[in-house]
């Protein structure tokens, strides 16, 4: 598994140089793009997530991403509700000095005689960002900070059945015939090579969301990948000596950024956990990728069946994973969703 | 004389700069028993399945140091932590335990040769503390953070963010599903049934 990785490095020792040059092209044409991205939290290195939030039917993976998320805006900036909220809350623990031992009494190993009030600052976890105004108008409990409406409830719990069945009876069983066939390095390759092609993407919604340096990464990963990287088969711009790290955007995620909320969760079938505003990322962002313009339109959806078929032979096991550890897994998922989606979000406003 | 008073504060200094420092080290502490964790993942000793059980009950100790069950538990209940008596929030603490176990483990026994990675290390208030890692494998990045609370001067784990998704939220939404409808009493009953049946 981890030697994969390696692979791709030792594949072309000789290319090496010739990255180091192209480093410093990069350099130039992105350089400010490259220092960015060294002082901020990692933006781009969320992966496996979506894959694994709606890994039985997965949305294709980089190609389009599915969204959604409370309004960036109402949440991103209200951090500093850990102090005010949770002391006016809850005198007894959070506001005693950290090493005494009055922070017990509920907390302490016996699980017993919590007082009431002191446990109201509970849910004000570092995500609890949203709920000030929740908090001011009662000095009841709040709501977990991050959730979504969900009308159409009856509609996704059967959908996620449906799509549950689709992956373990038909789509899971394909996958690992495929993976028996074809070795893992090469399907990371084949994988890259999809990512390579779907660049359009990522740097339309790099440039909509008004983020230059995320377009100039783009760009020069395009331009190594491409080159040296022989047709996208390799990654190499992601490798520690250059550094250039995918830049996962979507349109789901640029209208986030501009202040669109995702209305409410739809589970579609096939394509798994969305919202209105994602669903409609999702198709521009089709639209943005060449793959899907390939001419009879049969070609394109076996194009994107081919991608979807690879994206899950590369993960198998995460759907199980995560159902088996749900009690509840729709609301699992629709949880993980919503948590991916908002972050996605805020690492961009964040930033700006 | 002089040069060994200058050494004497010297060490002093450090020693007290040194005290408070180790204190307020969240990723160190976190990182110490994450290492341990991989140090038994790669004991060449314990390879096989026979040695699984015997991995198994080490990292359980591990686990009892690195985490704080109680206020994870606390966390994921919330608001509902008040409507658990005593006795069921025992439970409780118990059960969620074993079922984060078997939800987990494995997959922590599947890690033996990914390479981990210790980031930043995030202060959210005086006892809070954030510990941003990676994990490397076939040649992606899966982000961990892992929440901390200091308590009696120990950093211990209450809450594991894994691609920004942070668990005890995700089980905060579940339960909050659940006792909507149901009594603290039935879902200690769910948690049983999870745990016992496979």
């Amino acid at each position: 598994m981890a030697g994969e990785s390696r692979k791709e490095g030792k594949t072309i020792p000789v290319l090496r140089s010739c990255l180091i040059a192209a480093l410093a092209f990069v350099f130039l044409t992105g350089g400010c793009a490259h220092s960015h991205k060294q002082a901020p939290p990692p933006v781009s290195s969320a992966p496996a997530a979506l894959t694994r939030i709606t890994a039985d039917p997965s949305a294709s993976q980089s190609v389009a991403v599915v969204t959604a998320a409370p309004d960036p805006e109402s949440g991103s900036s209200a951090r500093p509700k850990d102090n005010p909220v949770t002391a006016a809350a809850n005198p007894g623990p959070d506001t005693s000095p950290s090493a005494a031992p009055p922070v017990g009494p509920d907390t302490q190993a016996d699980t017993g005689e919590a007082s009431g009030e002191a446990d109201e600052g509970l849910e004000d976890d570092f995500i609890a960002d949203d709920d000030e105004g929740e908090a001011d108008s009662a000095a009841g409990p709040r709501e977990e900070s991050l959730t979504i409406a969900d009308p159409w409830e009856p509609f996704n719990r059967a959908m996620y059945h449906f799509n549950d069945k689709l992956y373990f009876w038909v789509i899971k069983p394909v996958a690992q015939g495929y993976a028996k066939v074809l070795p893992e390095g090469v399907r990371i390759s084949i994988r890259n090579v999809f990512v390579n092609i779907a660049f359009p993407v990522r740097f339309v919604n790099c440039v909509l969301q008004l983020d230059l340096p995320c377009a100039a990464v783009e760009t020069g990963r395009f331009v190594i990948n491409s080159v040296w990287g022989l047709g996208g088969l390799f990654d190499l711009a992601s490798d520690e000596a250059i550094n250039l790290p995918k830049q996962r955007r979507d349109l789901g995620q640029t209208l986030g950024v501009h202040g669109i909320g995702p209305g409410f969760f739809i589970n579609w079938p096939v394509l798994g956990p969305s919202s209105p505003r994602d669903t409609i990322g999702l198709a521009g962002d089709i639209l943005m990728d060449p793959l899907a313009w390939v001419p009879p339109w049969y070609a394109a959806t076996s194009i994107a069946a081919g991608y979807k078929l690879n994206e899950t032979s590369l993960g198998i096991g995460d759907y199980e994973a995560l159902k088996e550890a749900a009690i509840d897994p729709y609301v699992a998922i629709r949880d993980a969703y919503v948590q991916y989606r908002y972050h996605k979000i805020k690492q961009v406003t964040d930033r700006k | 004389m002089n040069k060994k008073t200058f050494a004497v504060l010297g060490i002093v200094l450090m020693l007290l700069s040194a005290l408070p420092a180790h204190a307020g080290a969240p990723r160190n502490t976190v990182e110490e028993n994450v290492n341990k964790v991989l140090s038994i993942l790669r004991d060449p000793k314990l390879k096989g399945e026979g040695a699984k059980e015997t991995k198994k009950a080490k990292l359980r100790i591990v686990y009892d140091v690195m985490f704080d069950d109680v206020e994870l538990s606390r966390r994921t209940l919330a608001r509902n932590w008040n409507k658990f008596s005593p006795a069921e929030r025992k439970e409780f603490v118990q059960l969620f335990k074993q079922v984060l176990e078997k939800a987990y483990i494995d997959k922590i026994l599947s890690y033996t040769n990914e390479k981990i990675v210790f980031d930043r290390e995030i202060p959210r208030g005086e006892n809070l503390a954030e510990v941003q890692s990676r994990i490397i494998a076939s040649g992606k990045e899966i982000p961990i953070s892992y929440r901390v609370i200091m308590k009696n001067n120990i950093w211990k784990v209450y809450d594991v963010v894994v691609e920004n998704v942070s668990l005890v939220q995700n089980y905060r939404t579940q339960f909050n599903g659940i006792l909507a409808k149901s009594t603290p009493e039935e879902l200690l009953a769910t948690l049983r049934e999870k745990v016992k049946g496979q």
